[in-house]
């Protein structure tokens, strides 16, 4: 769509004038894609290195009960006291909480997108430079996961396994392994018939040293600025999952136990789904806002699922 | 007519190759899922007969359920029951058959995802329409943020957002929709203020903003002096009352809209700006027709397509995508019935229930691809 715009002769024709027309002094809000992108680049580094340190942080007690039984339960977020952003039902703290939920939350974000980038990517990889007998092959193995919804899938695959870090990561690698196929197949198709790959055949290059020192590279810039967004996705499933009682459970906080922890309260305590909801959101926001920062500099033309 | 038969002989192959496509992968989903129960660590006999079973009952079970059977012979057992319809039943009392449970679950699940495709499609259209023809104006720029941080949602955060407001303080939702109205209906009426050098009598552009402010603001305000009080979870079946039954799955519906609406206004913008800018509309424009006509019967045809295609996209993620929406309201639909049935071990129901999902999703993209080759002829000739 995009080069439709740009490369067409009658960009300029009435037509496009008429759409403006009558010259009109636009009211335009503040650029927010600049400084938002800054914003969601500090918040992102913030959630990171909270997570990274939250063991050596001065917090209350925010993931064994029996360690908080002195603590008062439903305390009120109070930024002076021990507890800045209170404590829940059993006495943990929020704050502690939110942190940990972190790690949590941008390991299996971070660890699903490398699972399921590396896997997809090389079956993408093959399927788009190969063709043939490994692309319907890789087509089929797409189409069958995708067959499925993706909480659904995620849902199946999670009954198998006990709900651990690890294991919820490798779930969650699964999930977007077919995403990753697809856009890499794409764009690996449309480089496997380019002069540069030719050329580098008839030096006499291996086929595998073709896909990953002349094809893949190019295909690096559109990967990444998908994956971040691919991040907020697997973000909001764990979430779900977790707020279902699926993924790593109580005592240990995350972001969707939190929530589904402190519902029960809800009414009279909001803070207690209102604190961790929020972080989510803002969170998942942010890895969009990247990704859609990185995709405008990184691949405006880029081949599309 | 030779022309004519060769087309329609390429849309029946289209379909016919369509359909054995998705025949195939179905097949596929189902026997990977059929593996993937198998290699549940649980024990079936064991979560059917609870803990306080004796040894013989255990055995009993296991007999009974043929879980000492090689895998091969549970695999054809399973093949040949499920290809006849029938998913087995369920472990956990009274055991009641997997294809009733689905047929109680699944018509709660579609009437969900099929009213919340309908309201996103009743705000995105409008709101995709209006942000096309005024691009870069302020109502675009603030649809397009509103719908980005809609995006970023996730389903049960909303809902919850939405039963804090709506249950638990109604009569608060009522001042801030009230608020709303007014901010809104006077942005709409002041909006004359920011442009400049508009053709026409400045009376006539002022009325007009004057009466839209008013009509804008006002629909608002009758929303919020009749905004019904919802229940805060459960599911009413229709024939219990429509209107009960509407407004036990007003919210659930609106909280998956939120990020359809999301999808949907980007999507159409998108497609609206480019046909907003073909020479048919130009020409309608120049033959001053108003700008109602030009942009509902004129421009929004051609993206009748993008439309159908969202919305059946839509539909198979939503009977998905239902399953958190349909535990915090507490709907009896299919995603309560797996998540349910996955913590009590009950297998049959997680690889019957997710089966049945597959397939309704399968068969809904293949529709939509269809039904976007019958429109667009282009697709299956190219």
């Amino acid at each position: 769509m995009a080069d439709i715009d740009t490369t067409h002769p009658r960009g300029a024709s009435p037509a496009t004038v008429a759409a403006d027309a009558p010259a009109r002094r636009k009211l335009r809000l503040p650029k927010l894609s600049g400084l938002g992108t800054w914003v969601a680049l500090g918040w992102t580094v913030l959630i990171v290195l909270g997570a990274l340190i939250v063991d050596v942080l001065p917090l209350g007690e925010a993931r064994d009960p029996a360690l908080a039984l002195m603590t008062p339960s439903l305390l009120p977020p109070d930024l002076a006291s021990d507890h800045p952003l209170g404590t829940d039902r059993q006495g943990l703290d929020i704050l502690g909480g939110l942190l940990y939920g972190a790690r949590v939350s941008i390991t299996v974000g971070i660890g699903g997108v490398v699972i399921g980038g590396l896997i997809g990517g090389a079956l993408g990889l093959i399927a788009g430079y190969k063709g043939g007998w490994a692309d319907r092959g890789v087509s089929i193995i797409s189409d069958v996961l995708l067959a499925f919804p993706s909480l659904i899938l995620l849902i199946a695959i999670i009954t198998v396994l006990e709900p651990t870090l690890l294991n919820v990561t490798l779930a969650l690698g699964v999930m977007v392994v077919p995403s990753y196929a697809r856009l890499v197949r794409a764009n690996a198709m449309s480089f496997a018939g380019r002069e540069f790959v030719t050329a580098a055949r008839s030096l006499g290059a291996g086929e595998i040293r073709i896909m990953l020192r002349e094809v893949a590279p190019n295909i690096v810039a559109p990967v990444l600025s998908y994956s971040f967004m691919l991040v907020a996705v697997l973000i909001v499933a764990e979430a779900s999952l977790s707020y279902l009682g699926l993924s790593i459970p109580r005592p240990e906080p995350t972001w969707g136990n939190m929530i589904s922890a402190g519902q029960p309260d809800f009414e009279r305590y909001p803070y207690l789904v209102g604190i961790p909801a929020f972080v989510l959101f803002l969170t998942v926001l942010s890895f969009n806002q990247l990704g859609e920062a990185a995709g405008r500099k990184w691949s405006p033309g880029a081949a599309k699922i | 007519m030779r022309c004519l038969n060769e087309g329609a002989s390429h849309v029946l192959r289209f379909i016919g190759e369509r359909a054995l496509h998705a025949v195939v992968v179905v097949i596929l989903a189902a026997i990977g899922a059929f593996f993937l129960m198998e290699a549940v660590p649980g024990d079936a006999a064991a979560s059917a007969v609870g803990s306080g079973a004796t040894e013989e009952q255990y055995l009993a079970a296991r007999e009974e359920l043929g879980l000492d059977d090689p895998l091969a012979v549970r695999f054809a057992e399973w093949a040949g029951s499920t290809l006849s319809l029938d998913l087995g039943n369920s472990l956990i009392q009274p055991n009641q058959p997997v294809t009733e449970m689905i047929g109680n679950a699944l018509p709660v699940t579609i009437q969900l995802a099929f009213l919340s495709i309908i309201l996103s499609l009743a705000i995105a259209v409008p709101v995709a329409v209006w942000s096309a023809y005024r691009r870069g104006g302020v109502f675009d720029q603030v649809a397009s943020i509103v719908a980005f941080a809609f995006i970023s949602v996730p389903s049960f955060v909303a809902g919850l957002l939405l039963i804090y407001l709506l249950v638990f303080n109604h009569s608060f939702a009522q001042q801030l929709i009230l608020g709303l109205a007014a901010v809104v209906g006077l942005a709409v009426a002041l909006s004359p203020l920011g442009r400049r050098g508009d053709p026409g009598a400045p009376g006539v552009m002022w009325g007009r903003a004057l009466i839209a402010g008013l009509a804008v603001g006002g629909v608002l305000a009758l929303i919020a002096t009749f905004l019904p009080e919802f229940p805060r979870q459960g599911y009413v079946p229709p024939d219990e009352g429509l209107g009960e039954n509407l407004r036990s799955i007003a919210l659930p519906a609106l909280t998956l809209a939120l990020m359809e609406v999301a999808i949907f206004t980007r999507v159409l913008r998108t497609d609206m700006i480019s046909t907003l800018q073909q020479d048919f509309v130009l020409s309608a424009r120049a033959k001053g027709m108003p700008t109602g006509h030009v942009l509902v019967k004129e421009a929004l045809r051609p993206s009748t397509v993008s439309i159908i295609t969202l919305a059946g996209i839509s539909l198979g993620r939503l009977i998905g995508g239902t399953v958190v929406v349909e535990r915090l309201f507490n709907l009896p639909g299919m995603g309560t019935m797996i998540v349910d049935a996955v913590q009590n071990d009950n297998l049959p129901v997680v690889l019957g229930g997710v089966i049945v999902i597959a397939a309704f999703y399968v068969l809904v993209n293949m529709t939509v691809d269809v039904a976007y080759a019958l429109i667009d002829p282009r697709i299956h000739r190219g």
